[in-house]
């Protein structure tokens, strides 16, 4: 009885645990847009090459405004908080 | 009357016609005319929402950028798409606790986390301050469209109160139901009209896009890239930074997040909603092409470049549909800024000095001051110069200054309190005003800076002594009560 009552107990901590660390893993990737699009954005700051038909930098945004949704969607998935919700 | 204008007028009366229509069989109380009842789905959610953000500054302003000053427009594309990474995360909790404790208002939210009615009232004050210059900016846009598309018939003027008296009519007939049921069809149009125009105009005039960032390039090397001066990479970074602060402490914004149904709308609304943003591209490549096609257009005439260049383009007809879809671009964003700068004067300011008005009559109110609202802003367009962009950037710095006490109030362990959050709010916007008032720079206030600081947005000056202010203030505040506690 005790000790399933600590078997319990250690599961539980691990579950809090394992989310938490997915948390961590959103939070990292929450950040990965702004350094993309604002903090690389000096050293994309030039017209040529031109790509897809556009100035490199203009390119560079549009990448990054894709590769935001692309985040999003990953942090979807990732997100523990959403499948909770389909659950129910 | 040509061909455009009567184009035109039908869209008008296809908007009021089905705001009318929406209201039908529902009683209007003010929580069905602002918050439609609380119960959209993801897809009219998104479509508010981006009704709200996509304006006639997209049409007119993101042109006249891509004209007038080159790169430096993409920051549009930038912060739009940014904001999203953090409604993720925010607007689920700003929802959960509207909808816990039956909230209207972004104003609401304030009063009830803050226990504070009078810092509601601030709050309601700087919202109406920070909306009126950007239901200035649909009334400029109306006013452009209809009188360029009237082929010079129309004054300006004459057109700027056309369209202030069909905004009034149509937002005191519909609320927010009426401007879901716009905004869905403004959408369509708008997104067809804008990626024919950004496809078939670069098509026409060059054989292509690269062609035409080629020649563009070839006249003015350092168009296509953000300069070393003025709107340069400190410019662009810092505003970007401060726009994505910014971007939900608008009360129309804050409030469309009560609409929801729940709370998963949002965090799936955000995957798709920076793909979204893409369109504004076109728009980039339609003000591109206008560079050597209609050139001379200076100073506020920027905002022209678009329909200049379709004017010279394309038959009478083409320039009705694009002007209707413009009218509806401003239609929806403006019908949801006035009604909400309606309901905050009179729920969130005068009911707070009158509290034995009833429920039902501040619904009335709310709806009288409407045209109220509308006169003040014609005022406005008609006195004040500056180009679309500009004005959007001024309403930004100061619905810019709500974002500390209010990323503050949803920290679990929050000690700013409403001295606090009052205190900063105020001496945020004393700076805001007093920048733009003086037109100083960083490098005024601090001269050890280097020069490149210079462009840093002066709104993140106001930021930080805002912060300070509120940090300071709260402590003391709470000392005091310590003291007299004991």
């Amino acid at each position: 009885m005790i000790s399933s009552c600590a078997f319990q107990e250690k599961s539980n901590a691990k579950q809090i645990w394992m989310v938490k660390s997915k948390m961590k893993r959103l939070y990292f990737l929450t950040v990965i847009p702004f350094i993309g699009m604002l903090g690389f954005l000096p050293f994309a700051n030039r017209v040529e090459p031109f790509v897809l038909g556009m100035p490199f930098v203009m390119f560079w945004v549009v990448l990054w405004t894709v590769l935001t949704s692309a985040t999003l969607a990953i942090m979807y998935k990732l997100d523990p908080r959403n499948k909770e919700d389909e659950k129910k | 009357m040509n061909i455009a204008l009567i184009i035109i007028s039908v869209f008008l009366l296809l908007a009021v016609f089905l705001g009318i229509r929406s209201t039908k069989g529902k009683d209007m109380d003010l929580e069905q005319w602002t918050v439609g009842g609380r119960g959209f789905s993801g897809i009219f959610v998104f479509l508010l929402m981006a009704g709200e953000i996509y304006t006639t500054f997209s049409f007119l302003g993101g042109s006249g950028w891509a004209y007038g000053k080159g790169a430096p427009a993409l920051y549009v594309l930038m912060y739009i798409g940014l904001s999203y990474v953090v409604s993720y995360w925010l607007l689920p909790i700003i929802w959960r606790y509207a909808k816990e404790h039956k909230l209207v208002s972004q104003s609401d939210f304030f009063v009830s986390k803050f226990n504070s009615p009078y810092l509601g009232v601030l709050v309601a004050l700087v919202g109406v301050i920070g909306m009126l210059p950007v239901i200035v900016v649909q009334l400029k846009g109306l006013g452009i469209i209809v009188s360029q598309a009237s082929y010079g018939a129309i004054s300006m003027q004459t057109a700027v109160w056309i369209g202030a008296i069909s905004l009034t009519i149509y937002v005191m007939l519909s609320g927010v139901h009426g401007s879901a049921w716009t905004a869905a069809i403004k959408d369509i149009v708008m997104v067809v009209v804008i990626c024919f125009l950004g496809i078939y105009l670069p098509l026409h005039y060059y054989g292509g896009f690269q062609p035409m960032f080629e020649a563009v390039h070839a006249a003015n090397p350092d168009f296509l890239k953000f300069p070393d001066e003025g709107y340069s990479m400190t410019w662009v970074i810092s505003t970007v930074l401060l726009l994505v602060l910014g971007f939900y402490m608008w009360p129309q914004v804050f409030s469309s997040t009560y609409t929801a149904k729940n709370e998963k709308v949002f965090r799936k609304n955000a995957i798709i909603s920076p793909l979204y943003t893409l369109m504004l591209l076109f728009v980039f490549f339609v003000g591109t092409a206008a560079i050597l096609t209609v050139p001379g257009l200076e100073g506020e005439d920027v905002d022209l470049s678009l329909l200049r260049l379709s004017i010279e383009t394309f038959d009478p007809w083409v320039i009705g549909i694009i002007g209707g879809a413009g009218l509806l671009t401003a239609l929806v964003p403006g019908s949801l800024l006035i009604m909400n700068t309606a309901t905050l004067l009179a729920k969130n300011i005068y009911q707070v000095f009158a509290p034995k008005t009833s429920d039902k009559t501040i619904g009335k109110l709310a709806r009288l001051f409407v045209p109220v609202v509308s006169l003040l802003a014609v005022y406005f367009t008609l006195h004040g110069g500056a180009t679309l962009s500009n004005i959007i950037l001024m309403g930004y710095s100061l619905m810019t200054q709500l974002a500390p006490s209010l990323f503050s109030s949803l920290w679990k362990r929050n000690f700013i309190n409403k001295y606090g959050a009052a205190a900063g709010i105020i001496a945020g916007l004393a700076v805001v005003a007093y920048i733009t008032t003086s037109q100083t720079t960083l490098v005024d206030l601090i001269p050890s800076l280097s020069q490149s600081w210079n462009d840093v947005n002066t709104g993140i000056i106001a930021l930080v002594v805002n912060c300070v202010v509120m940090i300071v203030v709260s402590l003391a505040t709470r000392r005091n009560h310590g003291l007299a506690g004991k």
